[in-house]
């Protein structure tokens, strides 16, 4: 009887769809922290330091900025505590240059974002 | 009738399935890729799909909201209509003074489509209060006669001397009913389940009528809003359509079998 | 002497009132469980519809008791009303392209009726259609029928036939085809569903005695399968009836009735009038005449299909 249960195409349907939702939600949970860690250097691959990075959240309609921090020695910066789910990020030094907007597109509100590529700063005249 | 080639039976109906799935497969590649006005031409295949629409169609409308209340509504109306027409299916295959009188005014509330009776029942749900309500939208649809017929049919099916071998061993009624009836007329209460949820999740008009704020909408509600706000042919629109259809399609595949016998009987009925 | 019921002998007095409190509770059991039903469709079908003809003859308003208006509402739609008579017009159109529709569903039920592999799947993709939420059916359809980037159009550009692309949903001329073409695309795997039904009730030894009798594929259909396929027709016809009259979401979400009143149907125009412009009691003047074309045509079809096709309760 537990069998023909089991078998059932409706148990194997929603039970998958379970599954699926709660394996999911697990990982949510484990890597929404809300980090965004990445890297600012200027054209020929050198870190500028304390250059300001601005953080943004786009919605369908409209990009308002969220937070703004300064890289360090290295050229890394680091945010926390985000809940955005489509990511702008901008940096720019006053006399250096600029860094034109790149977005993010995460999977769920705060998901971790490690950059592998830096951010660019473009020398402006 | 045997000897003829079968290819191009299949070739023909390979390309009417082919049509009559192109809107189907359009849609999921747009919300796939998110081709729009400036993207000309559409091509087949998409180009470097990817999911962010439906993530921004997750976030930015509620969706999950909308999906709930769906849920809620169908559930009442399936949970109601399985009783409700049951109920009514053994009353009918019983025999009793006025049955006929009854049944002529089941059939003839057949012959009145619920477009019909629109006007009328959006006052009688205000009287009740049941504006915006869960009950309100679940009312009207609590109960058809197409299912009331098959529970009907399903009961008569019943051998009397079954019935009659529980009487004589003492059973009262309502025990027949839940011990031996029950159990038998299992296809019907599946029919009766998958019609009751599909039209309940598919109703449009209705909870266009009733539905007040945007927290009680159902996904139908949800997904004509939606088109009004944002007019523009974006991928988040089509994403949210496949994620609308996506529910009622795996319900149908899971019970086809069940709903078309359903739809079939209820057609050939009188 | 006391007179005796036949049933009454060979019983005793004791037994037939055990019998008779039997019998009672029996049909209290009974009339307690249709009750429930019994009330929804009164409160939802028969009220409403008695309701419906007495406020097409007053006039309502929310804020006071409503008055009579004796023919003020009809007199307004059969002789004011251009719209009216635009959506009637519109109505019977829709209608009478259920043939079409019909003749396609039957070519294909014929097609997947034909003993090959996999025609259960080529069944439920061609069935698939239906169960679908009529609303993503219009969204679909109204995409497809985009002037700029619309499938239709790509392929009519693409074949040359136009430069710029014909704005389907927008012209006064093509919306209401277009509109008629989806509602078909819906509808067909219903149709085939029953036209398959049908067809699979036909005993196969009726074609096997016309072939050995020398008869040809094309004399086997129109003597054979064309009348024994007579009720499934009609209902659906029937059925295409009762779209016509009912069909509201579809053309809400693609065209909303426009553009003007070109593709509005009874039910949309009904719905606009009560609902946007709070004329509750004009557009029950127009449900009644729009239920009573239902009612007509409905028995009509019944009565021409030689029995009883049956109103679907299509509840949607």
């Amino acid at each position: 009887m537990l069998r023909s249960i089991l078998y059932n195409r409706y148990t194997i349907t929603f039970g998958t769809i379970a599954l699926l939702a709660i394996v999911w939600n697990v990982y949510v949970i484990f890597n929404d922290d809300g980090i965004v860690v990445g890297h600012v250097v200027t054209s020929d691959g050198s870190p500028v330091e304390n250059a300001t990075v601005v953080l943004s959240e786009k919605t369908l309609l409209v990009t308002s900025p969220r937070d703004k921090t300064t890289t360090d020695a290295d050229g890394r910066f680091k945010f926390s505590g985000h809940d955005i789910y489509h990511v702008y990020l901008e940096a720019y030094k006053n006399g250096v240059g600029h860094a034109p907007q790149k977005d993010y597109h995460l999977y769920f509100k705060g998901q971790n974002l490690y950059l592998s590529e830096s951010l660019e700063i473009e020398k402006t005249q | 009738m045997h000897r003829y080639p079968r290819w191009p039976i299949h070739l023909m109906l390979s390309f009417i399935c082919t049509l009559m799935l192109i809107p189907f497969v359009w849609v999921l590649k747009t919300s796939l890729t998110g081709e729009n006005i400036f993207t000309y031409p559409p091509s087949i295949l998409p180009e470097d799909p990817h999911l962010f629409y439906y993530v921004d169609v997750w976030y930015s409308i509620p969706f999950f909201r909308y999906l709930i209340n769906s849920v809620i509504v169908s559930a009442i109306v399936v949970a109601a209509n399985i009783v409700l027409n049951a109920m009514a299916g053994y009353s009918l295959s019983r025999e009793f003074a006025g049955k006929k009188i009854i049944i002529v005014l089941f059939l003839s509330c057949m012959m009145v489509p619920f477009q019909v009776t629109i006007i009328p029942a959006y006052l009688i749900t205000k009287e009740l209060g049941l504006l915006n309500t869960y009950l309100g939208m679940a009312l009207p649809l609590c109960s058809t006669i197409v299912c009331i017929f098959v529970f009907k049919a399903s009961f008569d099916a019943v051998p009397k001397s079954l019935i009659d071998a529980a009487r004589i061993d003492g059973l009262s009624d309502l025990r027949i009913i839940f011990r031996v009836l029950v159990p038998l007329s299992q296809s019907a209460i599946a029919t009766n389940i998958i019609l009751a949820f599909i039209w309940s999740w598919n109703n449009f008009l209705w909870p266009l009528i009733i539905v007040r704020d945007q927290a009680m909408q159902t996904l139908p509600l949800g997904l004509s809003r939606f088109l009004t706000v944002v007019e523009d042919t974006t991928g988040a629109l089509y994403a949210f359509c496949i994620m609308v259809l996506l529910p009622g399609l795996i319900i149908f595949l899971l019970a086809q079998k069940q709903f078309i016998a359903g739809l079939t009987r209820g057609a050939a009925k009188g | 002497m006391v007179w005796l019921h036949p049933f009454q002998v060979g019983h005793t007095v004791f037994e037939m009132q055990l019998i008779k409190k039997k019998r009672t509770r029996e049909l209290l059991l009974i009339w307690f469980f249709i009750t429930p039903s019994l009330l929804i469709f009164t409160l939802y079908r028969i009220i409403p519809l008695l309701w419906n003809g007495i406020l097409s003859f007053q006039f309502w308003s929310p804020y006071k008791p409503p008055e009579f208006a004796k023919l003020y509402h009809y007199e307004e739609m059969l002789m004011y009303d251009d719209a009216f008579w635009q959506v009637l017009w519109n109505t019977i159109v829709l209608m009478a392209s259920a043939p079409i529709g019909i003749a396609l569903a039957l070519f294909i039920a014929i097609l997947v009726n034909a003993r090959i592999r996999g025609r259960d799947i080529y069944r439920t993709i061609v069935f698939m259609s239906y169960p679908v939420m009529t609303v993503a059916v219009g969204i679909i359809w109204q995409w497809l029928y985009n002037e700029k980037v619309g499938l239709f159009n790509y392929i009519l550009m693409s074949l040359g036939i136009t430069d710029k692309g014909i704005p389907f949903l927008q012209s006064f001329n093509l919306a209401l085809p277009s509109v008629i073409v989806a509602s078909i695309w819906q509808v067909l795997g219903f149709y085939m569903i029953i036209l398959l039904t049908g067809l699979q009730n036909i005993p196969p030894s009726l074609y096997e005695s016309a072939a050995i009798d020398g008869a040809s594929a094309w004399m086997r259909f129109r003597r054979i399968t064309l009348p024994m396929l007579k009720p499934s027709i009609f209902i659906c016809f029937v059925i295409g009836i009762i779209n016509s009259f009912t069909n509201f979401d579809l053309v809400y979400v693609m065209t909303q009735g426009g553009p003007g009143h070109a593709t509005d149907l009874l039910v949309t125009y009904i719905y606009t009038m009560a609902f946007k412009l709070s004329k509750f009691d004009y557009a029950a003047a127009i449900t009644v005449i729009n239920f009573l074309f239902f009612l007509g045509l409905t028995l009509l079809a019944n009565k021409a299909s030689g029995g009883e096709a049956g109103a679907v309760d299509v509840g949607k």
